[in-house]
């Protein structure tokens, strides 16, 4: 057959696609003539070696926005947070829509590495150690915002408990508050979980470095692991332990966010739905997040084996469940304003459709609703890039979902004399570049100085882990990604 | 040093009868040597024998005390202590006192308080003893606090030589090419004396003064020294918004000019003519407050107001009845009321369509008989005034609704004709000397007369220009004095009727400026230059304020009681003959366009334009700030093509040509009138240059205040214009949301409820419709009634609400709330704790108006206490809702969750920032900004009651509660004088800025504990509403709907007929 046909491409020849699945038969996780050193040369190759050119490329470009964010800082400290569009109607702005959105962005790392951790996902383990950076790296620009969004930022630590002269603390009932420490936990615990389950793997590179500063940071990181089976024990255990820790978390914290908008009285914000609405939207799109960076890098980075195609299948299908929740909550909203006979809520969800930000309702309903209905189609998801575009769409999606949320409920509340409208400034608009310059500065950072991928996680769900050949293997999974090189060995070669 | 030294001396102390201690009496040498010691328990070794451990724990402490909390690190800002070793009588530093002072303003003073704190004034308030205006205050008297700390007064006497060569140089003739020389006071004293002893030898032939109408007994009497002085010389009043047209109706009716005095609670029938009866005219605060007097839903009188105008005025907002009207349609139309009560027999050429209206106001004046009132404005005709008059006289009106004085302001020549004379008398080269004593002729003059100063190359003038500021007319001068401000000097002036009051200074002129009474002193020659001795002469003379004690009660009360101006009977009216061309003209005006030149309500004719309150403050009607623009109706618009903002120009048959100027939709206007609004388009000041539009151009001698026959056409060009309400169109959705709210027309909205005086009789809770809100639950019990000692709580009558912006300005000025210019009003930044919102009911060629001031309601349960993370804004016992500017961090989440939007956000260190420009950045520590960049001058103004808000911080409405406070201690110190039997507050004791502004009283304020206080009652009428009560917040402020008492009793009906009274 001269079209591809994923059905014939997943399904191997003598398997039916029912068995692909089939956990006696379910195919390796780890594709191609790889055993651990393979897996261990590859995934330290890219920190050890000299970055290619293209990083290089890439780490300039992210520096520059990160400098337009540090521009763009300096001018609001000493100007004054008038530098953004906000105004009296609508206070808030871009810093907490942009808040929300990475604070979502961080949820996807969570989930993969707790909750499928615990739910027995081995598949996880391709993707778990860049997604859980991708969670540090986007809590900290989420961090950012309301730190900065504040009208005297030297004052900001006045949230934080601390015992100061005033003898004031601060005030419970403010869903501020419980988002300093909801957040504030979250990357903790992320930052734990992640530095921890890194600490073999750093072991790895400090054994494989060959300078002697790389030697002594990667050491000292380390922090002296030998990989002795006491050692395992331990790391196993603790590892569990704290993904038990930071499975609630995953849907506490935006819960908590969401309850800045749900604790208010606001006409679209007042809304019980919000906390698991924000969970599942925070989901969605942090998998959206995830695959927009996988795709990329495991193509660039040359690691097919490692994150398959079946990795970027399982995380559009979440993509494409927790998207279905989104859109379900979507639609409850507007029953609800109905349903309420509540004519300030029933305005507020006709004036989103239907009033002046009614371009940003359809972006939103488009690339959160609309465009992940394609995932459903098989031919989509089996091309990743595909699947790119989908992710991206949904990542503006959920972007425009928080612009809706904070910015539609806020300029038409409920005296009309306060009615207005918002226009982003330069300012707006380059704190927000700037806070993807953040992001993939620290990112370029991690993918060049850190294992990418959890070595010691992946060589646990291979065959060779479990006592079988490493030739002619008639299990093999051709994704379909996988370049004609990578295909060498197999037994069909 | 006193003479006599009593010390007693070391040999003397043993034998001293007086000592301070056994110590000191018996001073054994141990006791000198401890007492020589600054610490006598310091040990000087200690430090020395520190061990490094204890050294290393003790500066590891001190480090941890200054540095790890954050607290003595902290630079503050410095401050000055200054001694005050010989103080003024009654002086107590911080404590605020009030003199009764003067504001004149159009030929009429105002009685006002002046709050002083420490030597600066810092608020105007009404004064509550002067029996005119009675504790009203009026904006631009409130706003006048502002001008006398502008930066941008003049400081110095200028003598400019590039203005015109003339005669006066200071010091040498021969020193020449130097612009603007700036001279002492003494020197242009000195300059002056020589001048006019020279002038005075020829009999002042060649001098000419322009002087503005002006109300002081002391000026007139100089007046009369000065032309007594000085016979050839002419003197010339000229004032831009005059009222010339009234004094003629006045002559034609009675054969002399009258001043009209009305008792509006009296009148149960009022029809306005054009006539802005509660907003420009210069009684207006009496007016408002008798005309809400009368309008008590309550009692069994109701008083009914009908107006017909071409565009919206502050009354037609007020009014029950209103129809758009074309000016030149209004002769007609009262022509036609006048037939139909049987004053002439002419037949009515009035256009059919009004007719109806015409009928109805008819039979409603002839039951009204004498409870009826007609009011014409300054810009009808003598024709519309005569008949006005003469309908008065008809009804049997006079002595009941109206009463009439001689009017003390009529010259023998209008102001246009004074002023053309004088126009000619420089043409002619017929001037040596002109005096301008203040106002700015050479902006505001008619566009047909030029003021040339510079006059002819062969015959020089020297020009000497006194005022506030070094203005267009100052720049054209030989000389500019300094004008001393009204609150830097003394003067007298009597009010609209006649009471005498005197104006007292609260501080030394700031800019050694000298008033218009000294100048005028000086160049007569007299002897008493003194300001304070002429007006006290003045007093002496014509008021009998022989005896010193009367004079301090005069200074104390601000009004001399019954000084009013005695009521003169007048003749039975001549009827005016009908001016048939008038009636011709009436019937071309489809041809083009009808322009309305209208004084503004926040510049008045340009005087105030330089003022940032007023340019910032909303126009009541279309909310437009920092611009003036040409009002245009929907259906004009609509033809035209244009929207908002969009350019026109206009071009009138006698070729004045206004190139630009952008429009405004004005819901309400007469379809082919443009109002246009004068005092915009300045040239000079920091604030007032090129903000708007100058449309003097149009305003030519003849056509003073309308002018038929414009052509109109589209620019092109587009212009932001900063309205504080609808910053953008409304679209279909917005208008259901709002139609919701506000109300269909006489029905009450959710928000806006109102109901027709029928109705309301009929059944008294019909202004609540539907929207009782059900008594929400409470999740949990309240933890506090916040009521101990007082309930503090607000009510808003809406019946009796203006919109005359008088509180906003008042809330202003008490609390320190900057302005924030053009660019941040046009972003919806405007600082305003208290805004009127306004909100139009209907179609939009003939809509109601509603009025809502609008200001923190202090909820008992308050949406934004609870968002706060830093327990920046608080409940204090008493239910206010506080505000801890200190505390505050700027998350603005509680600005989000009021559902008033209430709140006020400092995005930029306003004080210290620029209106007119973008805010800049700052690089020294943030919240010592506002000290070092605001001018000292400016800081003069600020109340030091009510902290200055810094960039970052929220701030809002707390109900003036530094006013509670500074009422609670004199309670509290009376209590413990034993001057009253508790320390309780009384009702009245506290009166809030804005409530003690308000014209008509719509605003009170008090205790909800007691139910005999003013408020308490006004919370139990069943008019009283809580605006957005069903959200379970509890506000403290309530709103009292509105009455309408349209015709026939529904409000509703052929009297807004779409025709707009082409005849």
């Amino acid at each position: 057959m001269a079209t591809f046909d994923a059905s014939t491409m997943i399904a191997a020849p003598g398997y039916s696609a029912a068995q692909v699945n089939d956990p006696r038969t379910r195919v390796p996780l780890v594709l191609g003539d790889n055993n651990f050193t393979t897996v261990t040369d590859k995934v330290t190759g890219l920190a050890l070696r000299p970055a290619p050119i293209g990083w290089y490329i890439a780490f300039s470009v992210a520096l520059t926005l990160l400098s337009l964010l540090l521009v763009t800082l300096v001018y609001l400290l000493t100007t004054g947070v008038g530098v953004w569009g906000n105004n009296n109607t609508i206070s808030w702005g871009f810093p907490i829509i942009n808040f929300v959105f990475w604070v979502g962005i961080g949820h996807a790392g969570t989930l993969i590495s707790a909750i499928l951790f615990l739910l027995r996902q081995n598949w996880r383990t391709g993707i778990n150690r860049f997604a859980e950076a991708m969670t540090i790296f986007a809590v900290i620009c989420a961090g950012l915002f309301p730190a900065v969004h504040v009208g005297r930022i030297w004052l900001v630590l006045w949230l934080a408990p601390i015992p100061t002269t005033q003898a004031v603390w601060p005030q419970a009932r403010s869903p501020l508050l419980w988002d300093l420490f909801a957040i504030g936990t979250y990357a903790t615990v992320s930052l734990l979980f992640w530095y921890m389950g890194m600490i073999p793997d750093l072991a790895t590179l400090r054994d494989r470095a060959k300078n002697r500063l790389p030697q002594m940071l990667y050491g000292f990181f380390a922090m002296g692991w030998t990989g002795s089976n006491r050692h395992w024990l331990r790391f196993e255990r603790a590892y569990l332990l704290l993904a038990a820790l930071a499975t609630p978390l995953v849907l506490s914290v935006h819960s908590v966010v969401s309850f800045d908008f749900a604790t208010s009285l606001i006409p679209g914000w007042h809304s019980t739905i919000f906390p698991p609405y924000f969970v599942a939207g925070a989901v969605f799109g942090g998998f959206a997040m995830v695959l927009t960076l996988a795709i990329p890098a495991r193509h660039w980075f040359g690691l097919q084996d490692l994150i398959t195609h079946r990795h970027i299948e399982n995380m559009s299908k979440i993509m494409l469940g927790t998207g279905l929740i989104v859109a379900y909550a979507y639609s409850v909203e507007f029953f609800m304003a109905w349903y309420s006979g509540h004519h300030y809520e029933q305005f507020v969800f006709m004036n989103r459709p239907l009033g002046p930000y009614w371009w940003a309702f359809f972006v939103m309903v488009f690339c959160n609703i609309v465009a992940p209905q394609f995932l459903w189609i098989r031919k989509v998801r089996g091309n990743v890039w595909l699947v790119f575009v989908v992710a991206i769409f949904v990542n503006i999606g959920m972007w425009f979902e928080r612009f809706v949320i904070v910015v539609t409920s806020l300029h038409r509340d409920y005296l009309p004399s306060s009615w207005a409208m918002f226009q982003p400034t330069w300012v707006d608009l380059g704190m927000l570049l700037g806070s993807f310059g953040l992001f993939f500065t620290l990112f370029l950072l991690f993918c060049r100085f850190l294992p990418m991928v959890a070595m010691a996680e992946v060589k646990t769900v291979m065959p060779q882990a479990h006592g079988e050949s490493t030739t002619h293997r008639r299990d093999y999974q051709p994704d379909p990604d996988t370049p004609k090189r990578l295909r060498r060995g197999h037994w069909w070669t | 040093m006193s003479p006599v030294n009593n010390n007693p001396t070391d040999s003397q102390r043993h034998d001293a009868r007086y000592w301070r201690s056994i110590d000191a009496l018996v001073s054994t040498p141990e006791f000198i040597e401890r007492m020589r010691q600054e610490f006598p328990d310091a040990n000087p070794r200690e430090l020395t024998q520190l061990g490094r451990r204890q050294f290393t724990k003790l500066m590891a402490a001190s480090l941890a005390l200054a540095g790890v909390t954050l607290s003595g690190c902290r630079r503050w800002p410095e401050q000055q202590i200054r001694p005050q070793s010989s103080t003024t009588e009654g002086f107590l530093p911080g404590v605020a006192e009030h003199f009764a002072t003067q504001f004149e303003l159009g030929g009429v003073a105002t009685g006002i308080l002046a709050k002083s704190v420490d030597g600066r004034p810092v608020k105007i308030e009404g004064n509550g003893l002067h029996p005119f205006s009675q504790g009203a205050a009026s904006v631009f008297a409130q706003a006048s606090i502002l001008e006398l700390y502008d930066p941008d007064r003049t400081r110095g006497y200028t003598w400019r030589s590039d203005a015109t060569a003339g005669n006066g140089d200071p010091t040498d003739s021969s020193a020449s090419g130097e612009t603007g020389r700036v001279v002492s006071r003494e020197s242009f004293e000195s300059v002056m004396s020589s001048n006019f002893a020279a002038l005075a030898k020829t009999k002042g032939r060649g001098l000419h003064v322009l002087a503005q109408s002006n109300s002081s007994p002391t000026f007139a009497q100089l007046r009369q020294k000065f032309q007594t002085a000085f016979p050839e010389s002419r003197w010339h009043v000229y004032q831009s918004l005059d009222r010339d047209a009234e004094f003629a109706g006045s002559r034609v009716a009675f054969g002399k000019v009258v001043r009209s005095q009305y008792q509006l609670q009296n009148a149960r029938t009022i029809v306005c003519l054009d006539a802005d009866l509660l907003g420009m005219h210069p009684g207006n605060l009496r007016w408002s407050r008798d005309w809400a007097a009368g309008r008590d839903p309550n009692s069994g009188v109701y008083s009914r107001l009908w107006i017909f105008e071409a565009g919206y005025s502050v009354t037609g907002a007020a009014a029950d009845v209103r129809q758009t009207l074309l000016p030149t349609a209004m002769p007609g139309l009262v022509r036609a009321i006048a037939g139909g009560l049987g004053l002439h027999s002419e037949t009515s050429s009035l256009e059919s369509s009004l007719q109806p209206i015409v009928d109805q106001v008819v039979a409603e004046l002839k039951s009204s008989g004498s409870h009826s009132l007609l009011v014409a404005g300054p810009s009808q005709t003598p024709e519309v005034h005569a008949w006005v008059h003469a309908i008065h006289q008809h009804l049997g009106s006079a002595g009941t609704t109206v009463s009439y004085c001689d009017e003390p302001q009529v010259e023998k020549k209008s102001c246009v004709d004074a002023f053309a004379e004088l126009s000619g008398a420089l043409r002619g080269g017929a001037v040596d000397t002109l005096l301008i004593l203040d106002g700015n002729p050479v902006y505001d003059c008619p566009a047909d007369l030029r003021l040339e100063l510079t006059g002819s190359p062969n015959r020089r003038v020297t020009s000497i220009h006194l005022g506030l500021y070094e203005n267009e007319t100052a720049q054209q001068c030989t000389w500019h004095a300094p004008i001393a401000h009204f609150l830097e000097s003394w003067g007298d002036g009597r009010a609209w009727d006649g009471t005498y009051g005197v104006q007292q200074p609260l501080i030394h002129p700031l800019f050694d400026g000298i008033s218009a009474i000294e100048l005028l002193s000086l160049a007569t020659g007299q002897a008493v230059k003194d300001g304070l001795e002429l007006v006290r002469t003045t007093a002496r003379e014509q008021f009998r304020m022989t005896d010193d004690r009367a004079w301090q009660t005069l200074l104390h009360d601000g009004a001399l009681p019954d000084s009013q101006f005695a009521a003169v009977t007048t003749s039975s009216a001549t009827l005016p003959t009908i001016d048939q061309d008038g009636r011709q003209a009436g019937s071309l005006s489809h041809d083009g366009f009808e322009v309305c030149f209208v004084g503004d309500y926040s510049t008045w004719d340009g005087r105030f334009s330089n003022n940032g309150w007023l340019q910032e403050l909303p126009d009541p009607l279309t909310k437009l700030t920092w611009d003036n623009a040409a009002l245009i109706s929907k259906q004009d618009a609509d033809r035209l093509q244009l929207s908002n903002g969009d350019g026109i120009s206009v071009r009138l048959g006698d070729g004045a040509w206004l190139p630009e100027i952008p429009v405004l939709i004005q819901p309400g206007q007469t379809p082919g009138a443009i109002s246009l609004s004068l005092g915009y388009g300045r040239q000079t000041g920091h604030i007032s240059s090129g903000v708007g539009i100058d449309i003097g151009v149009l305003r030519t001698s003849k056509n003073r205040y309308f002018v038929r026959g414009a052509a109109v056409t589209k620019t092109g060009k587009w212009t932001e214009l900063a309205c504080t309400q609808e910053h953008h169109l409304m679209d279909a959705v917005g208008e259901w949301g709002m139609r919701v709210r506000v109300g269909e027309r006489d029905k009450p909205g959710t928000l806006v409820r109102e109901t027709t005086l029928q109705k309301h009789r009929q059944d008294p809770h019909a202004v609540h419709a539907s929207f009782h809100s059900p008594k929400p639950a409470p999740m949990f019990d309240a933890p506090d009634q916040f009521n101990t000692p007082s309930a503090w709580g607000m009510s808003i009558d809406l019946n009796k609400c203006t919109g005359c912006n008088g509180c906003v300005i008042a809330c202003q000025s008490e609390n320190n709330v900057p302005i924030v210019g053009k660019v941040n009003v046009l972003k919806n930044r405007e600082m305003h704790w208290l805004r009127i919102d306004r909100y139009f009911k209907g179609e939009v060629d003939s809509p109601d108006v509603v009025h809502v001031p609008v200001a923190c309601a202090q909820c008992e349960s308050a949406p934004c206490e609870q968002v706060c993370p830093v327990a920046a804004t608080v409940h204090d016992t008493e239910g206010l809702n506080a505000m801890v500017y200190n505390r505050c961090v700027g998350t603005r989440y509680c600005a989000n969750n009021c559902p008033y939007k209430v709140r006020r956000f400092n995005y930029f260190d306003y004080h210290a920032s620029n209106p007119r420009a973008p805010a800049q950045p700052w690089l020294g520590i943030p919240d010592e900004q506002t000290a070092k960049i605001v001018p000292e001058l400016v800081q003069m103004g600020f109340n030091p009651e009510v902290s200055v808000r810094m960039r970052g911080v929220m701030e809002k409405c707390t109900y003036c509660v530094q006013r509670i406070s500074n009422a609670r201690i004199q309670a509290r110190n009376e209590y413990a004088e034993g001057k009253r039997p508790g320390p309780d507050l009384a009702d009245g004791e506290v009166v809030t800025a804005c409530q003690q502004a308000c014209p008509t009283q719509a605003i009170q304020f008090g205790n909800l504990n007691d139910a005999n206080t003013e408020v308490s009652r006004s919370h139990h009428d069943n008019r009283a509403y809580a605006m957005l009560e069903e959200l379970n917040i509890k506000p403290r402020t309530r709103y009292l709907a509105r009455i309408r008492n349209g015709a026939g009793g529904t409000g509703s009906g052929n009297e807004r007929s779409d025709n707009h009274g082409h005849i």
